[in-house]
C-alpha cells in the first residue's frame, strides 16, 4: 500500500514536471504539444496500471500532475492545461475499467492503445473548450462545434501514439529489483526534483 | 480472430476514420489569409486600423513574465466596421486551426473594449486566459 501511494505521487509528479518543462517548450515553438502531452501522459498511465495493477491510481497521478501544472509559475494557460491533465486521468480510468494490461494479444494491445489515446486527448481538449469559458467567460456551443474538426483531426496522431506505444510498454520489465530502503530514497529524491524544479520555474 | 479482437479492431478503425475525415475536410476548406481582415461582411485592412483606431499597450503575464503587447483596440475596428449598436452584440474571432479550417472563440463587448489586435494580427484578451488567443486573425463575426 505504501509502495503504491508513493508510486502515485512519483508518477504523478514526472508527469507534472514533463507537463511544465517539455509541455511548454513545444507550445512555445509552436509545435503540437497537446497531442504528444498526451501521448507521454497515456504512457505513464498504462506503465502505472501495468505495474502496480491497481485501479484508481491513475486519477491519483493526474490530480498531482493538474495541482504541479496549475501553480507551476511558468505556464501559460493554467486553468485549460490542469483541466486538461485531470480529465485525462478521468478518461483513462473509465476506460481502463477492464484490466487491459492482462491481454496477450498483440491486436487488442493496440487496439486500446488507439482507442486510449484518441479518447485521452479528444475528449481532454473537449472538456477544456468547455469549462475554460465557463470558469472565466461565457461557453459558447458554436464554438465548441467549429472547433471540433481541428480537435478530430489532432486526435488521429494520439491515437496513432497510443496504438504504437502501448504494446511497447506492457512489454517492458514488471518490476525492477531494489532494495526497499533504495526504492524508497530513489522515489522521493525524484519527487522532490521535480518539485523543486517545477517551484523555481524550470 | 476472436470476437473481443474483432470489436476493439472495429472501433480503433471507425475512430481513425472520423481522424482521417476530420483532417480531409480541414484540408479543403480554403483560407485566404491576406493584409486585411473581415469584419461582419466589411473588409478592413490592416494599414487602416493602424491607422484610424487607438493603439494601447497592455501588460500580461505570459509565461511568468510580464509582457507588453502594443496594438490596435478591438472596439475600435468594430466601430470602424460600422456595426450598429455594438454594445449588443457577441464577436467571434477566428484564425486558422493548427491542421488548417478555423478555430474561433466568442467573446463579449467588454472583452472587446479591453482586447488589441497586434501588427501581426494576434487578439490578445489580457482578462482571459490564452486560450482565447487568436493568432492570424482572418475574420470577426458580428453576432
Amino acid at each position: 500500500m505504501k509502495k503504491k501511494v508513493l508510486a502515485i505521487i512519483l508518477f504523478g509528479s514526472i508527469w507534472g514536471l514533463l507537463e511544465c518543462s517539455l509541455g511548454d517548450y513545444l507550445h512555445t515553438h509552436d509545435m503540437p504539444a497537446g497531442i504528444i502531452m498526451s501521448g507521454i501522459a497515456f504512457s505513464i498511465m498504462a506503465y502505472a496500471r501495468f505495474a502496480y495493477d491497481a485501479k484508481g491510481m491513475q486519477i491519483g497521478m493526474a490530480s498531482i500532475a493538474a495541482i504541479m501544472r496549475h501553480f507551476n509559475p511558468m505556464g501559460g494557460c493554467l486553468l485549460c492545461a490542469s483541466i486538461s491533465i485531470f480529465i485525462e486521468g478521468l478518461v483513462f480510468e473509465a476506460l481502463w475499467i477492464i484490466p487491459w494490461h492482462k491481454e496477450k494479444s498483440n491486436v487488442i494491445k493496440m487496439g486500446i492503445g488507439a482507442i486510449s489515446g484518441y479518447s485521452i486527448y479528444s475528449i481532454g481538449y473537449i472538456a477544456t473548450q468547455i469549462i475554460t469559458p465557463m470558469m472565466t467567460s461565457k461557453f459558447y456551443l458554436r464554438d465548441l462545434i467549429s472547433n471540433l474538426p481541428v480537435i478530430i483531426a489532432g486526435a488521429t496522431y494520439a491515437l496513432t501514439i497510443g496504438a504504437i506505444a502501448l504494446p511497447l510498454i506492457l512489454a517492458i520489465p514488471k518490476e525492477i529489483k531494489m532494495r526497499d530502503t533504495l526504492y524508497y530514497t530513489v522515489s522521493a529524491a525524484i519527487i522532490a526534483v521535480s518539485w523543486i524544479a517545477v517551484i523555481a520555474g524550470i | 480472430m476472436s470476437r473481443r479482437e474483432f470489436v476493439i479492431s472495429v472501433i480503433a478503425l471507425l475512430l481513425l476514420a472520423t481522424g482521417i475525415a476530420s483532417s480531409l475536410y480541414l484540408h479543403s476548406q480554403q483560407i485566404n489569409k491576406g493584409d486585411f481582415i473581415t469584419v461582419g461582411n466589411e473588409k478592413i485592412y490592416m494599414d487602416d486600423i493602424f491607422k484610424k483606431c487607438r493603439i494601447v499597450s497592455v501588460e500580461v503575464n505570459d509565461k511568468g513574465v510580464v509582457k507588453n503587447y502594443t496594438g490596435a483596440l478591438l472596439s475600435d475596428i468594430i466601430n470602424m466596421s460600422k456595426v450598429k449598436n455594438p454594445e449588443e452584440h457577441k464577436y467571434t474571432v477566428a484564425g486558422p486551426g493548427k491542421e488548417g479550417g478555423l478555430y474561433q472563440k466568442t467573446v463579449e463587448w467588454d472583452d472587446m473594449k479591453n482586447g488589441i489586435l497586434t501588427e501581426d494580427k494576434r487578439t490578445i484578451f489580457p482578462d482571459l486566459p490564452r486560450a482565447f488567443w487568436i493568432k492570424d486573425v482572418i475574420k470577426i463575426e458580428v453576432i
